[in-house]
């Protein structure tokens, strides 16, 4: 079921009506047999892979508890009976039956999830398992860390897994965030409801306008007969704006019918086009997914004693640098390369973080070379010209990142970097009739143009950390915040692009 | 201190107090901060010890510091 079909919206008003009328007690339950009813309608008999994963969990998070709690009891108990070396040991032993319960764990669920993605058996990928599988794995070893109590009813750790506006395409929650949230009892709120349906509209407005009017330039662009260098600009360009709107717009709408239920997820975006490095976009774009991996993978590896231990060894050689910059930038490579895997199967993919990491790891290492660099050219950090000049350099890395997202394999990712540079024709870029040729209208490029605007000026407003339009309306009361919400579903319902039988096209992240 | 003066020269430690919370820190400091501190105190700090609460502030990193010296 998708969000922005006539079913849903059914469905979903009714789920509303069902969470708050019979009142606060089991509100809960109730949002869990709504979670479920989602996902037994969208994936039918796939639901029993969320099941599986969430009992999985639920029993390994419950003996590592036990195993802790064991341990804690045993220690106070032979206080003073164990010599030092004896308890050491025995805590070491509890240890590594903890680690063994949790790693069967974690290769059974990533081992479903990877049959499904890699297995090529032209199976349906089960709605969301990327996301869940994430989310299952992350509660385990928060649990393993003691981060976390486990929680006690496998059925409330169902809910945090499959809570469906997150399940479509996430954002990835930390249970420490999210759980809490959905276990707490509340009453129909306005204001909720008001933040809800603009941020829906506002998710709805970035799709319908923009992302699904953009799909066929860009299938177009991509698939032209005759490739050419400017097509595959036009192709990659058109596909970061389509992205963007496309993925941040369909998160902007799960936020939203989140907080119709009083629940706030976690941001997945911070105006990614922004940024100033590579590495600062990836704190910036699919953010939660970045957390993700920096926490369950980055910082596990590169704080490892092998890590440690390779940097001191090039101190001692005297690379101080080097020291900081290399074993921590192989780390980051090879999470690159976990992030390029779980988009897809694909050499394309294993290329894009190849591409991201290595890049990030080379700017590290030129570091002082390029400061030095920039104090020479008198560029100043602070200076508009210089954050200028690194937003743009930034954005045209993401874009030759594009280049692996929009190719069928990493042959083709290639040779598309071929054509850029061998055959590139100016003026295809402003020639008018191979836009029309795409199958849009004139009409529809001018309400791509618009809408581009204005997703440009709410980014830049935001990135200033300036509200006017929400300041404005809070100051003016609930008529003029109807009134708004009504001329926003107005322009979406006009400029919207709804393909055949108008049902919008499928969120692009809806396959991962 | 000097640690950290070492690793990071432009940034007041004494004063902030949101290091990871504002992104004052980033992964690469955090990490050769975590290889200086074992070196100097002689203790293990591991994975579950990186959150942000032990290391917004200097004051939290010794906290944290003199917890694992215990173990």
């Amino acid at each position: 079921m998708r969000f922005l079909s006539f079913p849903f919206w059914v469905f979903f008003l009714i789920a509303v009506l069902f969470y708050y009328l019979p009142g606060k007690k089991g509100q809960w339950i109730r949002l869990l047999i709504v979670s479920l009813l989602f996902d037994l309608l969208s994936c039918r008999e796939n639901i029993v892979f969320l099941l599986l994963a969430s009992f999985l969990v639920w029993f390994s998070a419950r003996q590592i508890r036990k195993n802790q709690e064991k341990e804690v009891r045993l220690v106070r108990e032979n206080k003073g009976v164990w010599e030092k070396d004896e308890r050491k040991q025995f805590k070491k032993s509890m240890e590594k039956k903890r680690k063994l319960l949790l790693s069967l764990t974690l290769v059974l669920i990533f081992g479903i999830l990877a049959f499904f993605k890699y297995g090529g058996s032209g199976l349906l990928l089960p709605l969301g398992i990327s996301f869940y599988t994430f989310q299952a794995a992350g509660y385990l070893i928060d649990v393993y860390w003691e981060k976390v109590t486990p929680e006690e009813n496998p059925f409330r750790l169902l809910l945090f897994l499959s809570f469906f506006p997150q399940i479509i395409q996430g954002p990835i929650a930390f249970y420490s965030d999210l759980a809490g949230q959905l276990y707490q009892e509340r009453s129909f709120s306005g204001e909720d409801f008001y933040e809800g349906m603009r941020r829906i509209l506002w998710g709805a407005f970035k799709k319908l306008v923009i992302a699904d009017r953009l799909v066929k330039l860009v299938t177009f662009a991509s698939g032209a007969e005759e490739r050419t260098g400017s097509l595959v600009v036009i192709g990659v360009l058109a596909y970061a704006v389509q992205l963007y709107t496309d993925f941040s717009g369909g998160i902007d709408i799960a936020a939203g019918i989140g907080r119709i239920f009083g629940i706030r997820m976690a941001e997945n975006f911070r105006q990614p086009y922004f940024s100033r490095s590579l590495a600062e976009y990836w704190h910036r774009w699919h953010i939660t997914l970045g957390n993700w991996v920096r926490t369950y993978v980055f910082y596990p590896l590169s704080i490892s004693s092998f890590s440690l231990r390779s940097g001191k060894w090039l101190k001692k050689k005297n690379l101080v640098h080097l020291s900081r910059v290399l074993p921590t930038g192989v780390c980051s490579l090879v999470t690159f390369l976990i992030i390029g895997i779980w988009h897809g199967r694909g050499s394309q993919y294993l290329l894009f973080g190849l591409f991201n990491g290595l890049v990030i790891l080379l700017s590290e290492l030129i570091a002082p070379v390029r400061e030095k660099a920039a104090k020479n050219l008198g560029l100043l950090k602070e200076r508009k010209r210089t954050v200028l000049l690194s937003v743009v350099f930034t954005f045209l890395l993401v874009a030759a990142g594009y280049y692996f997202d929009l190719a069928k394999s990493g042959t083709e990712a290639l040779q598309m970097f071929v054509l850029t540079c061998r055959d590139f024709r100016p003026g295809q870029i402003f020639s008018p009739d191979l836009y029309l040729e795409a199958g849009l209208y004139a009409a529809d490029y001018a309400a791509i143009l618009v809408g581009m605007a204005v997703v440009f000026v709410d980014s830049y407003l935001k990135e200033n950390k300036k509200y006017p339009l929400t300041a404005f309306l809070e100051k003016k009361g609930s008529v003029w915040k109807g009134t708004f919400l009504f001329v926003v579903l107005l322009v979406v319902l006009i400029f919207g692009y709804y393909g055949p039988g108008m049902d919008p096209a499928g969120f692009v992240y809806m396959q991962f | 201190m000097e640690i950290l003066a070492d690793i990071r020269p432009d940034v007041d430690f004494e004063m902030e107090t949101q290091l990871i919370t504002d992104g004052i820190l980033e992964s690469f400091d955090i990490v050769s901060l975590v290889g200086e501190l074992e070196d100097e105190f002689d203790i293990k700090i591991r994975p579950k010890d990186l959150v942000p609460e032990n290391f917004n502030s200097v004051e939290q990193m010794m906290e944290m510091i003199s917890r694992l010296e215990e173990e």
